[in-house]
């Protein structure tokens, strides 16, 4: 039966992924720290100030495999809907202290149900497991639905339309734990391609 | 160097030396062992040290890890509920015995503590201690005490505040480690509560100590030595925390300084007991020594004595009876050599006596062989005896008729001091009392007598010589049992000299010698002598003749015979008696002797005949004498008891060799002018 589900889901998510491309507007973003440096894995929020944007819950899953969380850093918009599933041979617990999302799942195997919760507050929520300490991943939840999740030193929205934007940012080394209200609104135009770089003040990295 | 300090130097000085630096090489040996073993156990102690403080960093660390783990701690940290926070943390701080358990914030606010006060350094010293886990420890001063802090970031899993536990580092803590390391720790803070390290080290009495490495030092206390080394715990803004690892050189040396001062005293005593023996024996040995160079010193030719006896068997009591023996030994062989030389003086002595007694009896018996004359010979006889060894005075009294008539015949003296020619002379003295009793009684004893010089009174008035101590020797003079007389000596030597052993012998000889010849004279004079005139009678005159007649020849000189008769003889003999006659014959005697020169021989050789010959004397001196002799005999007047004779005399003479060529016809030629003269009317002279 989630079996069943997990396709659906994932089949849904595809197809919603592909008209994006289709349309082929492409806004770039760079985030630069005060060294000049391009920073990786991190996230952009674009909020619309004219219109309140309809949120796009999404449903998907972080694993719990080879005592790690995977994918480490998911961006979401609010109310969407997240699957721990244990793929490992121990139990593994998921709790969170931070403000937007706090819980605790206690431990459960791979065999047991598996435990899913709905985070429907934006913020960022560090995700981690009382038996295994090292492991951490992070979930921001966004109120909009132009967002997205770059990996690399850029990160591409698509399908903004034009109009004035709030940014918002989140890296590991600005904040861990708060997205970060960019001081400057967006202009998005109707151009195909429009590229912005994000100038950003990250703290001292730790060992 | 005498013996003792000898002695001294080989049983103390030597010893001293060696021992003391024997001991010296050991007591350094023994000391840098010992600082080479304190500094080792130092070592090895500050690493004690070095491991405890990171056992109890590892075990801090470990302790909070577990703490932090707790999930029930981390949620109620995150919701900061401060009751369950407290709770846990007074388990916690209970279980793992802490002095300090502090929760903070990320900023470093306290949440849980003592204080409020913010914690600023905090993430700071997470940035720089912390190791993989994120923990870190350090040392801090609160109020003079020393804590060590581990701090640990609270994750959940990002970084939500941090946890510090503290635990005090006090004696407490050092004390096991000083306690199984027997080493003294002292913790030195460099806070204003206590001295800074630096005065610290400053305030201790500090030795520089070469041996010692760099980062060792080396102070004395009271009666000790010290050697430590700064173990620097943490430096802050007021200087550096140590803990001050010393150990006593005394607790290390303890039992070998026992020893050394057991050994140290062993020796001293040794030392002192060898001083004692070496200067008791040393002084000994060269009292000894001393006592036997002083006794042997002594000996020489004159002191041949050694009264030294030593009875200990050692060396030196060999060496003195060696010398005992062979002082002994040399006595005894220069007593022989000086016997065997005394022996030889008194056989030489013996010899030259018995030579010069050989010569004197020789001579002696010579002369009683040549002489005819007894005055004479005495007179030599006692010339010769006179002049022996030791003799001053001597004299023979010759015993006449009756017992106590005794005559000195011949006295002679001996005078050293004189010229040689003047060293005998001649003394008769009259015969005294003293001397008359001593040879009466000797010759009675028939054998010598010898008196003390002093004990014979009389003889020192007639002493010629100054002798007043000697002997006064009476030796009888007998021959054929009849007893002639005594010879009579003053000697040097003393009676006892003469009494003892055979000195008396030749004296005695020489008297026998004497004797007999005294006694042939005495014999040979009544053979020739006329008993009544004393004149040589007829045989000895024909012996005397015959021995005049050769010497003539010989000489070739006249010799003159003259008979004399005397002139009616038968009628004195008729009428007066043979009395008378012989009283004339007595006086013609007298007369003829009266007239008689040395070399003339007057004799009697009939009843009333006489003869005078006169050897180198022709007819006509012949005929001078004879008118002489006449005369005499006519003008002597014979008195016979109360009777006055006168007679008268013929003479008749021979001369050789004119009137005869032999003593015979001498004689006959000369009775025949005797004839010749009677015939012619008597009282006259005629020649042949």
């Amino acid at each position: 039966m989630g079996e069943i589900v997990l396709k659906f889901f994932s089949l849904i998510f595809l197809l919603n992924l592909l008209p994006l491309h289709l349309k082929a507007q492409e806004i770039e973003f760079k985030l630069i720290n005060q060294h000049k440096v391009k920073l990786k894995n991190f996230v952009v929020a674009l909020y619309p100030l004219a219109t309140k944007p309809v949120l796009k819950p999404l449903t998907l899953e972080i694993l719990q495999k080879d005592k790690a969380f995977s994918p480490p850093l998911v961006v979401i918009p609010s109310g969407s809907h997240i699957f721990f599933p244990n793929k490992d041979d121990t139990s593994h617990s998921v709790y969170s202290f931070s403000q937007s999302k706090k819980f605790t799942v206690d431990l459960y195997k791979s065999t047991d149900k598996i435990p899913s919760l709905v985070f429907d507050q934006e913020g960022v929520v560090i995700l981690g497991c009382n038996i295994h300490d090292w492991m951490s991943a992070t979930i921001v939840i966004v109120d909009t639905a132009y967002y997205g999740l770059g990996q690399t030193e850029s990160l591409v929205i698509n399908d903004v339309p034009p109009g004035e934007y709030s940014v918002k940012v989140w890296h590991k080394n600005i904040d861990q734990e708060k997205l970060l209200t960019m001081p400057k609104n967006l202009i998005v135009t109707n151009e195909q391609k429009q590229s912005f770089d994000l100038n950003v003040e990250i703290k001292a990295g730790r060992k | 160097m005498t013996f003792t300090k000898k002695l001294l130097l080989v049983l103390v000085l030597q010893p001293v030396l060696i021992l003391g630096a024997l001991y010296t090489i050991l007591d350094s040996a023994i000391k840098k062992e010992s600082y080479q073993n304190l500094t080792h156990q130092i070592q090895e102690t500050e690493k004690i040290v070095q491991s405890n403080l990171n056992q109890i960093r590892h075990n801090l660390k470990f302790a909070l890890k577990l703490t932090i783990s707790d999930f029930a701690f981390k949620q109620a940290f995150a919701q900061q509920d401060k009751d369950t926070l407290v709770t846990i943390s007074e388990n916690y701080k209970n279980r793992i015995q802490v002095q300090v358990f502090e929760l903070l914030d990320r900023d470093g606010k306290k949440l849980l503590g003592t204080d409020d006060q913010k914690d600023k350094k905090i993430e700071e010293k997470i940035l720089h201690l912390s190791d993989e886990e994120g923990a870190a420890d350090y040392f801090e001063i609160h109020n003079g005490r020393v804590f060590l802090y581990v701090i640990s970031p609270i994750k959940a899993p990002i970084l939500m505040g941090y946890t510090k536990i503290g635990v005090e580092i006090d004696q407490l803590f050092l004390s096991p480690i000083a306690t199984s390391s027997r080493t003294n720790l002292t913790l030195v803070l460099s806070d204003g509560h206590s001295l800074s390290t630096l005065e610290y080290f400053k305030s201790l009495p500090l030795i520089t100590n070469s041996s010692l490495k760099d980062d060792f030092i080396q102070f004395s206390t009271d009666k000790d030595l010290q050697i430590g080394k700064k173990f620097d715990l943490f430096t802050d803004s007021s200087g550096i925390t140590s803990i001050l690892l010393t150990k006593s050189q005394n607790e290390l040396l303890g039992s070998y300084n026992k020893l050394r001062d057991i050994l140290g005293t062993l020796f001293s005593l040794s030392l002192i007991f060898a001083t004692i023996i070496a200067i008791f024996w040393g002084k000994g040995m060269s009292r000894r020594l001393l006592k036997l160079t002083h006794e042997v010193t002594k000996i020489s030719g004159d002191h041949l004595h050694f009264s030294l006896e030593d009875k200990k068997k050692d060396e030196i009591g060999s060496l003195t009876r060696s010398f005992r023996k062979m002082t002994e030994q040399l006595s005894d062989y220069i007593k022989k050599n000086n016997d065997a030389l005394i022996t030889i003086e008194e056989q030489n002595a013996a010899l030259s006596t018995q030579v010069e007694e050989d010569a004197i009896s020789l001579r002696i018996v010579n002369m009683s062989m040549n002489t005819r004359n007894l005055t004479q010979f005495v007179d030599s006889a006692i010339n010769e005896l006179v002049c022996m060894k030791g003799f001053h005075q001597c004299n023979l009294m010759l015993q006449n008729e009756g017992e106590n008539n005794f005559e000195i015949i011949s006295d002679r003296v001996y005078n050293p001091k004189e010229e040689k020619s003047n060293k005998v002379s001649t003394k008769i003295n009259k015969i005294n009392r003293s001397d008359l009793l001593i040879a009466v009684k000797c010759l009675k004893e028939r054998k010598p007598t010898a008196l003390p010089l002093e004990e014979v009174k009389d003889m020192i008035e007639h002493n010629a010589s100054s002798l007043l101590v000697g002997s006064y020797l009476c030796i009888p003079l007998i021959a054929n049992e009849t007893e002639i007389g005594v010879l009579n000596f003053i000697t040097e030597q003393s009676p006892q000299y003469w009494l003892s052993g055979k000195k008396l012998v030749f004296l005695q000889l020489i008297a026998g010698e004497i004797s007999l010849a005294l006694s042939n004279l005495f014999l040979h004079h009544k053979a020739t002598t006329d008993g009544l005139t004393k004149l040589p009678n007829r045989s000895y005159f024909v012996s005397l003749l015959e021995h005049e007649v050769s010497r003539a020849i010989r000489a070739k000189k006249p010799l003159s015979l003259i008979y004399l008769d005397v002139d009616f003889f038968k009628k004195v003999n008729d009428e007066h008696g043979h009395d008378t006659g012989d009283q004339v014959l007595i006086g013609m005697g007298e007369i003829l002797s009266n007239m008689c020169r040395d070399t003339d021989i007057a004799a009697r050789i009939g009843g009333e005949e006489f003869v005078f010959l006169l050897p180198y004397t022709s007819k006509e001196g012949a005929q001078q004498v004879a008118e002489k002799l006449r005369k005499k005999v006519q003008e002597a007047s014979f008195v016979i008891g109360n009777k006055t004779l006168s007679i008268t005399s013929s003479f008749g003479i021979a001369t050789f060799p004119e009137d005869a060529d032999t003593q015979e016809t001498l004689m006959k030629n000369a009775d025949t002018a005797l004839y010749k003269a009677k015939h012619n009317g008597r009282n006259r002279v005629e020649v042949f």
